[in-house]
């Protein structure tokens, strides 16, 4: 399908909205008055208002770059942590004590800004000095002591590859993803994983391919072309795990004979995979009869690759790690046609069951990834650049 | 004169809008509330928001921020936790195997970025202001949308 017949169809779907209940004239008028009503009020009484509410209430103040800005609800604990103000995060790992946000830079003093990654301190929640990146940051993933930054511009360029030395918080190693390009978006779908003892970088370009490299060298040690588009990548002992876009197959790639397995969950879409050590979880939407859809999760075993669970319980995020997993998800709400706010909740691995699960404070718009470690899972609003911690209270 | 030709602004693209953020919002109140907003707030800067090249890409941006605005007021307030298994999360959304699941099977922040920018045709620019983000990020987020809907990406669009 091309963008043409992108706009024709999205066209197509709005126009078979239902129409709008209200008459839009009378309604704006209604805002409008009441707008001038407000601002009237507002003038006489704001300044004391203001004055009252400082010293009743106190000035929100933060401490060390950090902020608690919710409720401790029974049995989880939630923190948030406000970042850089001008990082628009587009990808987050978490490794130990560390968070690490990729994203690109909102104010630099030439343009393109280009990308950035910060740390930020699970334990102190303090951020680092950023480490610019050339290009934008597309994905970031941890592994063998350091940490990995795949990003792309769309100049024609391949994309690119970074190593940032943890200890030192510097880039160390810059390589190009051989005969990968980002011309005319003709391959925009790039993922990133570190595990079993590489690094592996997913591509497409009409056909799907699979890049091994050597994270000492940043050489490339085998290219392999795979089935399935991949929407979303993962490593563990196990192998690479690859979750095919736009369907139900998922592969799980051998680190020593590079032989895959494929199964198929019978999804219609996977939104997204994690591993924890042994095995790879999904998120999935299966369609059923009439065109509607169902939802669950899918846990995937690796001796042998089989299906090990199915669970109903429905996210569009799942994140692993720490022995723990977590599903973070919105709930549709059919009287008020629309999605109620976010909910993260942590799973009982044998059963596939929600064992603790909280209302979560993030913007639905604004969620870009999720990651266990430090005992808690963490999640990313891109939108207000706010990292929400949640753990088990101890 | 004025009031006129804003009547004349709204009548034509009042639904437009308010379709597309229904789309991108994937929530049909809130877009209907922001959009009122939005257009109330064009009438009364009419003058300077009239004088624009494209006064409705200003409404679009508006609405957008006042969505992201009411989004965060909402999460502040404190919730109660909740012990019990979710349930499903789009299942309103997925009607049918068509664009629509497609669409469903997209990050929210996807989907608003595509709905912006190839039905609202917003400028990469003007995407990037409603969403609150880089325009860098918008494009590897609508690189990565396009992708996942098999759609290949034109020159004029990157």
């Amino acid at each position: 399908m091309s963008t043409e017949e992108l706009r024709r169809q999205l066209a197509g779907l709005a126009d078979g909205l239902p129409p709008g209940q209200v008459d839009p004239l009378a309604a704006v008028t209604r805002r409008v008055r009441r707008r001038r009503k407000l601002r009237a009020l507002t003038a006489a009484g704001s300044a004391a208002l203001i004055v009252v509410v400082a010293l009743v209430v106190g000035v929100p103040g933060t401490r060390g770059g950090t902020q608690e800005v919710t409720a401790r609800p029974p049995g989880l604990a939630i923190h948030s942590y406000h970042v850089g103000s001008n990082l628009s995060v587009s990808a987050m790992a978490v490794d130990g004590d560390s968070v690490w946000l990729a994203g690109s830079s909102t104010s630099c003093s030439t343009k393109p800004c280009g990308g950035r990654v910060e740390r930020l301190g699970a334990s102190s929640g303090r951020t680092d000095p950023g480490i610019p990146i050339a290009k934008d940051p597309i994905a970031i993933a941890v592994g063998g002591g350091a940490v990995w930054v795949l990003a792309d511009s769309p100049d024609g360029s391949p994309y690119q590859l970074s190593r940032i030395d943890a200890a030192a918080n510097k880039v160390t190693l810059t390589t190009d993803i051989p005969a990968s390009h980002v011309t005319g978006n003709t391959n925009p779908m790039a993922r990133l994983a570190v595990g079993a003892g590489s690094v592996w970088v997913t591509f497409y370009d009409g056909t799907s391919h699979l890049v091994r490299i050597n994270p000492r060298t940043g050489q490339t040690s085998a290219t392999m072309t795979i089935l399935v588009a991949v929407g979303a990548l993962s490593a563990n002992g196990a192998g690479v795990w690859a979750a095919e876009d736009g369907g139900g197959r998922v592969m799980r790639i051998d680190p020593v004979t590079e032989v895959s397995d494929t199964i198929d969950t019978g999804a219609a879409f996977m939104p997204s995979l994690a591993t924890d050590s042994t095995s790879a979880w999904v998120t999935a939407t299966f369609p059923k009869p009439g065109g509607s859809a169902s939802f669950g999760m899918v846990r995937i075993d690796s001796s042998p690759v089989r299906i090990g669970l199915r669970s109903t319980v429905s996210g569009y995020q799942v994140a692993a790690g720490d022995g723990q997993v977590w599903i973070i998800g919105y709930s549709y709400n059919d009287t008020a046609a629309g999605f109620d706010p976010g909910y993260v909740g942590l799973l009982d691995q044998h059963t596939g069951a929600v064992v603790a699960s909280t209302h979560l404070t993030v913007d639905r718009n604004g969620l870009v990834a999720a990651g266990v470690g430090h005992g808690a899972a963490w999640i990313v609003d891109a939108t207000s650049g706010v990292v929400t911690r949640v753990a088990q209270q101890s | 004169v004025e009031v006129q030709e804003f009547e004349g602004f709204l009548a034509a693209n009042y639904e437009p809008v308010r379709r597309a953020l229904s789309l991108a919002l994937c929530d049909p109140r809130r877009a209907e509330d922001v959009v009122q907003e939005a257009f109330a707030r064009a009438f009364t800067r009419w003058s300077s928001v009239s004088a624009m090249e494209r006064p409705v890409a200003w409404v679009y941006v508006v609405a957008m921020n006042q969505a992201r605005r009411d989004l965060r007021r909402e999460q502040r307030r404190a919730r109660p936790a909740v012990a019990v298994a979710p349930p499903d999360m789009a299942g309103g959304v997925a009607t049918s195997v068509s664009l629509t699941t497609a669409l469903a099977s997209l990050s929210p922040r996807q989907r608003t970025a595509v709905v912006l920018r190839f039905l609202a045709d917003l400028s990469m620019g003007q995407v990037a202001e409603a969403m609150g983000c880089a325009e860098g990020t918008v494009k590897s987020t609508i690189h990565a949308a396009l992708g996942r809907l098999r759609i290949e990406m034109e020159e004029d669009d990157q």
